[in-house]
């Protein structure tokens, strides 16, 4: 039995991890004292610990209030590490490279479309892949394109006509990632890419037709166009199989370059390389490419929620008035400068289960959102709201710019589905306004809201502990599952 | 290849539940690629037409408590005692599962069946066309890996759903092995989740006294 993790309290919302035996720096937990509780059951305290320990690390080892367990480092997980001495590590940005989140908002009244919403619901379901197996037949991508796919990302997406207005200042990087060179993919990456652009894929992804239900930032609610009583979309999905696959083939590569290199790993799953040696460059490429995948596949599938709005309601683009407001990764390896005890720093920020979250005048930020601050989406689970946030001065400083992503698993899968046995949790969400449709026939048990920590505290904490700020809230009305 | 008697198929449902060692001939004539078998044991290893009765629970962990080779040997189903084939664990993120067998191929043979269960239902697969696949790895760990992200990589690229598995040979970290399925048909295959991947966390393939057991973890 592993001996219980040592933490102190700093104040409400931040607990340190002391440095202790191969740590090279302290870890830092924006969590409330009940949170706590329960993350010193898991094992993710021991993980935000063994990510201190590797070569290279500035600043804290970072943990965000919707922290679990992960694969080497912990889901909620933030590390930054020096551009020319520090290390990249798959581990730290997870298998799902670039899963991330679209929110657009609209000129619709919720409550003028509600009768339309399971139609709505229906044909999203019918028009966007979900769920094992299934793809449009009219997305056929050659090899060609999906080079550019790789190297390009949304930029591609929108010379093929998945672009009804210039996205790009409204993406994270602009969807695209620069360095990306498909030659660092293998050919079994690349072949289970080539069928799932443009799908949702599965398990804890989805598209939520929402609504503005509460607003705390007007300002910043306005420069987003999120008015109360709007419909919005969201879209959540990452870089499926091509993603997956380019973390496994690197995953190997890149144990054997621990071992190259004498890194002493506490976790066989936090195998890294430094971040000037080939096989790191060669992730990063590849990772890259990945990411650009996700971006253009995010951009595809917000294309066709919007023709599936024309469809159904019959009216013009500019009449429902869909556009987007953000797109942001939330599994990601960024290379940023920030600025480091009074000096300007190269640093390598890797994001596993956390966003980047800008501050108002940062460098990136388009126009509309220069005096607020960069959005960030917090989806909540199937039954519970979502969230839209903006970065904060504070978070910049603190935590690079970062941000949580969501709310966390507190019940296993099976435990879901023990839980949820003889209830009927399309039922219960249908009799609350909420109609879902799924593709998996275990998925709605499994992706239950008891089995998510409450996205309203996680939200609440990183609002309390100031790195980010609470701009609305949306509640859920409709959503489609792989 | 003689035609099966409507009456064949009726006996061939009773006798998958009767403790018979061997059997008469068995035949499905919709799918002209099974040979001609002679005896039960037979049939089951080149995975045809004899479904293994599975009965998952909710209460319990969903496993199966026959061993094809345990039915032969000794002619019962069910032997109390018995390890099951795999079982799932509790893990919050992801699927978990331990698979058993009485040889170092079988527990290949059974993480199979773990993995493509948790896809989608095994009993619903038919093993209608043969397939021969190959892995290596420097280790029994990282070849467990490989094998059971061979099978993820032909469901992803070939739409390729395999059900019944048989390791010819696992030495020097190098597995053949003889699948049996059929492409996806959503009409049959009721879908449950897709797999991201198989991770390295916890994983083991370890004997222990006269049982081989693996751990793995898939990331959904």
């Amino acid at each position: 039995m592993p001996s219980p993790v040592v933490t102190k309290k700093l104040d409400d919302y931040r607990w340190i991890i002391p440095k202790s035996g191969k740590m090279k720096t302290e870890g830092i937990i924006y969590a409330d004292s009940m949170m706590m509780e329960s993350l010193r059951e898991d094992g993710s305290l021991q993980q935000v610990m063994n990510v201190a320990c590797l070569p290279g690390i500035v600043g804290r080892s970072m943990a965000m209030p919707d922290i679990h367990w992960g694969y080497g480092f912990p889901i909620g997980g933030v590390a930054a590490f020096d551009g020319e001495t520090g290390i990249i590590s798959p581990g730290g940005v997870g298998y799902d490279i670039n899963c991330g989140v679209r929110l657009m908002r609209s000129e619709l009244d919720a409550a003028q479309v509600a009768d339309s919403l399971p139609k709505i619901v229906k044909a999203l379901f019918k028009n966007i892949p979900a769920g094992i197996g299934s793809k449009r037949k009219d997305l056929r991508i050659s090899a060609k394109q999906m080079n550019n796919v790789l190297k390009k990302g949304v930029r591609w997406a929108a010379a093929e006509g998945f672009a009804r207005t210039d996205d790009t200042p409204y993406i994270e990087a602009g969807g695209c990632i620069p360095g990306a060179d498909p030659n660092t993919v293998s050919e079994r990456a690349y072949n289970r890419g080539r069928n799932q652009l443009g799908t949702l894929g599965s398990g804890n992804h989805f598209i939520e037709v929402g609504v503005v239900d509460s607003i705390y930032d007007g300002p910043a609610a306005q420069a987003m166009g999120l008015e109360p009583g709007k419909l919005t979309v969201m879209v959540h999905t990452g870089s499926r199989g091509l993603g997956h696959q380019v973390c496994d083939d690197y995953i190997q590569v890149l144990l054997k370059a621990a071992g190259k290199h004498h890194i002493d790993l506490p976790d066989k799953q936090l195998c890294c390389a430094p971040i000037r040696s080939s096989e790191a460059r060669r992730y990063l490429s590849a990772m890259a490419c990945a990411a650009n995948f996700a971006f253009c596949n995010r951009q595809i599938i917000g294309y066709w929620v919007e023709e599936t709005f024309q469809e159904v309601l019959q009216m013009s683009p500019r009449s429902i008035g869909l556009s987007l407001v953000y797109d942001i990764c939330h599994n990601m390896a960024k290379q940023e400068t920030h600025e480091v005890d009074g000096r300007s720093r190269s640093l390598c920020i890797h994001r596993k289960g956390a966003t980047l979250a800008l501050p108002p005048y940062a460098e990136g930020l388009p126009e509309r959102y220069r005096r607020v601050g960069q959005p960030v989406l917090i989806p909540g689970d199937m039954g519970r709201s979502s969230h839209v946030l903006v970065g904060t001065e504070t978070g910049w400083k603190e935590t690079f710019g970062s941000c949580c992503h969501g709310a966390g698993r507190v019940l296993s899968r099976k435990q879901a589905k023990k839980s949820a046995k003889g209830r009927a949790i399309i039922r219960e969400l249908e009799d609350r306004g909420i109609y879902v449709q799924s593709a998996g026939k275990g998925t709605v048990a499994e992706e239950m809201s008891d089995a998510y920590k409450d996205v309203d505290k996680v939200v609440n904490i990183v609002h309390n502990a100031g790195i980010a700020k609470k701009v609305a809230k949306l509640a859920p009305l409709g959503v489609i599952k792989g | 290849m003689l035609l099966a008697p409507a009456w064949s198929k009726e006996l061939e449902k009773q006798l998958t539940y009767m403790p018979f060692v061997a059997l008469s001939i068995i035949f499905r004539a919709e799918d002209p690629r099974t040979p001609v078998v002679s005896t039960r044991r037979q049939a089951v290893d080149l995975g045809c037409a004899v479904p293994i009765d599975r009965e998952p629970t909710h209460d319990r962990l969903h496993s199966s408590c026959r061993s094809v080779h345990d039915f032969d040997t000794k002619g019962q189903f069910g032997v109390p005692g018995m390890l099951p084939r795999y079982e799932y664990l509790d893990h919050t993120a992801d699927v978990a599962f331990k698979a058993y067998g009485t040889t170092v191929e079988e527990v290949f043979e059974h993480a199979a069946e773990a993995l493509v269960e948790t896809m989608t239902d095994l009993n619903e697969i038919q093993p209608m066309a043969q397939y021969t696949l190959t892995v290596t790895a420097e280790d029994l760990e990282m070849l467990m890996v490989r094998w059971l992200n061979e099978l993820l990589y032909r469901f992803e690229t070939e739409e390729l759903l395999l059900g019944r598995f048989h390791v010819n040979r696992l030495k020097d970290f190098r597995l053949t092995a003889s699948c049996r399925g059929e492409r996806l048909d959503p009409a049959r295959h009721a879908i449950k989740t897709g797999i991201k991947g198989v991770t390295y966390h916890g994983l083991y393939v370890k004997q222990q006294q006269n049982t081989w057991e693996s751990r793995v973890v898939l990331d959904i």
